[in-house]
């Protein structure tokens, strides 16, 4: 904790804390919310600081960050827990690229020594499953999931983000273990959350994740500033809720005015700080059992 | 029949895949970012012992497999069957030689073995991790060749073929461990 304070320090990135209970839900359609009621009113720990930070942003304070607990409602294992440390910052002016780069120099000043790869999502699906993620159809998706032992229903076979992410986890996650350190990139546009999209073939999205020995450490954007795109995504967002039969959230207002009142280009990463410890203490403990 | 959520998986639950009974040995949950949920479970096939790896949404559910382990004496066996008892009801329960495998060789009667019974069948025999035989085929002994290190092989009065050292003879007791099929030591009596 102590290096990544260093290294902000360093980088004249600023401290923040801001609040953990929030007024409105995430959109996100697989994260859901602890909702807490008091007075009548329903209050939501944050699942991340998103919102809360992009809002400073707008108020023109630079570049930020901020490392603290969230909360997600779901099933705990060794690499979920229902509360967790969170370190999101946002650069001002950076794009996701130099993002990354900011992302590996700072596990390299908390003494990290992988050598850190980058793979796009078309390179690693056209290895693994033999198809393209912009380009294959959605039978196709379907039927490569179907040969993984999968079944896919009607419903399914219509939500794109459901089939890429499915065949992802069945087909390229396993094989993921051996890579080391990798960021992902060129995300297909579906599975854009809230990142910008460029201008190559694929409109990919500008969207990268860190996977280390197979585990999700970071993710990364190189966000979204357009108010009116940014509705776009969340009633995407919305839709994709109601087919998989839950909630749909209320529009984020404080998300959006923040937007509104005008957030410099900027790019922003969210990272575990559990996740990393833990992929630390395994290098370490590798490093360790080299030596003896 | 029984189903079991996603969420209710836990090491040794046993369950249904594709008509066989499988049992849990890993259950991992894999959320890619921003994604679904999945459940990536290691599972053991209870007929073959096979590991396969399995990944499912979670939220599905998945048959559980009637499948129970009891501890029951070996007594003997007519060439296709084996037969077992509860040693409290004196209930019997005969097993196809298919589901006693290679766990036969290691029984000669009396032995207190496990057997998995899936569905009123038994479909597994594990018998104790260690049983004494008679040696009843070897060569002749090298009498006092405790150190060098060196084996033979013997057979066993159940016929099982283990390696043993140079100094055993034909009508010694043996003590075989039947994890590895491994040459323990000698014993005085059964």
């Amino acid at each position: 904790m102590s290096s990544i304070r260093q290294y902000f320090d360093f980088q004249k990135v600023l401290e923040v804390h801001t609040p953990v209970l929030n007024e409105y839900s995430t959109t996100e359609p697989s994260i859901e919310n602890f909702v807490v009621k008091n007075a009548g009113k329903f209050r939501y720990l944050r699942t991340s600081p998103e919102s809360s930070l992009k809002s400073l942003v707008a108020l023109g304070v630079g570049d930020v960050f901020e490392v603290g607990p969230v909360f997600r409602r779901e099933e705990e294992s060794p690499i979920h827990l229902n509360e967790f440390t969170m370190l999101e910052w946002y650069r001002l002016g950076y794009d996701h690229k130099q993002l990354m780069t900011d992302v590996e120099l700072l596990l390299r000043s908390c003494g990290a020594e992988f050598k850190f790869t980058h793979k796009s999502f078309l390179e690693l699906f056209l290895d693994h499953v033999g198809l393209n993620p912009h380009l294959s159809s959605n039978l196709e998706l379907s039927r490569a999931i179907v040969k993984f032992g999968l079944k896919v229903n009607d419903s399914e076979q219509k939500d794109r983000s459901y089939l890429l992410t499915c065949l992802f986890v069945v087909g390229v996650e396993p094989n993921l273990k051996s890579y080391g350190a990798i960021f992902l990139t060129e995300f297909p546009k579906e599975l854009r959350a809230y990142a910008r999209l460029s201008n190559d073939n694929y409109c990919s999205a500008e969207r990268f994740e860190l996977i280390i020995n197979g585990v999700e450490v970071a993710n990364g954007y190189h966000e979204v500033i357009d108010p009116e795109e940014q509705k776009r995504c969340f009633e995407v967002d919305n839709q994709t809720r109601v087919q998989r039969g839950l909630l749909p959230a209320n529009l984020d207002e404080n998300w959006i005015s923040a937007l509104e009142s005008g957030v410099p280009p900027c790019s922003g990463v969210a990272l575990g700080v559990e996740r990393l410890q833990m992929v630390l203490d395994e290098e370490n403990s590798l490093c360790m059992s080299n030596i003896q | 029949m029984t189903t079991f959520s996603t969420s209710q998986f836990k090491p040794g639950l046993k369950i249904l895949i594709d008509g066989d009974p499988y049992t849990i040995v890993i259950n991992d949950i894999v959320k890619p970012g921003k994604g679904q949920a999945f459940n990536r479970i290691k599972v053991r096939n209870l007929k073959n012992g096979r590991v396969i790896e399995k990944t499912l949404k979670s939220g599905e559910t998945i048959g559980a497999a009637d499948v129970m382990e009891t501890e029951l004496q070996y007594l003997y066996n007519d060439g296709s069957d084996w037969f077992f008892m509860d040693t409290t009801s004196f209930e019997q329960v005969s097993a196809p030689v298919a589901s006693v495998g290679d766990t036969g060789k290691w029984l000669k009667g009396q032995e207190i073995c496990i057997v998995t019974i899936w569905n009123d069948m038994p479909i597994a025999v594990v018998p104790p991790n260690f049983a004494v035989l008679e040696v009843t085929e070897t060569d002749p002994g090298l009498r006092g060749d405790t150190a060098s290190g060196g084996t033979k092989p013997a057979l066993l009065e159940t016929g099982a073929s283990v390696k043993v050292p140079l100094f055993i003879e034909i009508g010694d007791l043996l003590k075989i461990d039947t994890r590895t099929g491994e040459y323990v030591s000698r014993a005085k009596e059964t």
